[in-house]
């Protein structure tokens, strides 16, 4: 079997178990995150599952061994740029997908040029007010895409205040909206669970479905 | 999820306008820890003080909170 059979059999097993519509969906879309902590680690990870054909991640930040109780790095990783050692690790588990990463801090000045290839963009900053910086570029440098918001993840327990709101047209917040991380330090279950609903809402964007209120 | 916070509009004067970020300020709210919506769109941080706002108007307040 040649290289390129091998690659179209690894495709075909791989996207098996996805309704043929969403698998030409995802492989066809472009989706920014913003960051690549415990929020954008954890989304990347399941965008990348998820067979989304194109990321894009930025993040000048080192993999430290304290991200681990909650980031998709692992201990031999520490000290590596973040963006590197999540591309190597989105690669080993779908490496038919882009990646491109960008080991930069996001700023007003480079938001553009960095995330403005994507469909929808996904934040994942530390910061309050990067998180506004940000969500007001997109909003008015690109009124037509999604930006889906991160905010309340910390500490443990609280499941059910944990959701997803619809602040406009195209922009959503994830999260329990009162967990701040300085207060309620993060651990893995919380923050997977607002990652993943922010990916999930990635997907369901991507669908073409109208996406619930 | 208590972050979302509608600002009342209705005790201003018939005739009276305040700027969205003296509405802000009267409400305990620090304009850089949040995302303001007037009428369903979002006004930028730098437009808050030259928003004027009158009584009716729907203004919601989204606090934000750190982490990611």
């Amino acid at each position: 079997m040649s290289g390129a059979d091998e690659l179209e059999a690894l495709k075909a097993s791989f996207y098996a178990r996805h309704e043929p519509r969403l698998a030409a969906a995802f492989q066809s879309a472009v989706v920014a995150i913003a960051g690549a902590g415990g929020l954008g680690s954890n989304v990347a990870a399941l965008l990348a599952r998820a067979g989304v054909g194109r990321l894009i991640i930025a993040d000048f930040d080192l993999v430290e061994a304290h991200n681990l109780n909650r980031q998709q790095f692992f201990i031999d990783q520490v000290g590596l740029p973040k963006v590197k050692a999540l591309k190597d690790n989105l690669t080993r588990l779908n490496p038919l997908s882009r990646y491109d990463i960008y080991q930069t801090k996001l700023e007003p000045g480079n938001f553009g040029e960095i995330l403005g290839d994507a469909h929808i963009l996904v934040e994942a900053f530390d910061e309050v007010q990067a998180k506004i910086e940000l969500a007001e570029f997109w909003l008015s440098s690109f009124p037509e895409k999604p930006i889906i918001m991160g905010s309340g993840l910390g500490g443990i327990g609280g499941n059910n205040a944990v959701r997803t709101e619809k602040i406009t047209d195209r922009m959503y917040v994830c999260g329990d909206g009162v967990s701040d991380v300085d207060l309620y330090p993060p651990l893995a279950p919380k923050v997977a669970l607002v990652a993943a609903m922010q990916a999930n809402l990635v997907l369901e964007l991507l669908s073409g479905d109208r996406p619930g209120d | 999820m208590n972050t979302i916070h509608d600002l009342d509009t209705s005790t201003l004067q018939e005739d009276e306008t305040v700027s969205l970020d003296q509405l802000l300020a009267q409400h305990g709210f620090k304009p850089e820890l949040v995302m303001v919506r007037l009428d369903g769109a979002i006004v930028k941080k730098a437009d808050l003080g030259r928003t004027p706002v009158a009584r009716g108007r729907e203004v919601k307040v989204y606090q934000l909170v750190g982490g990611g």
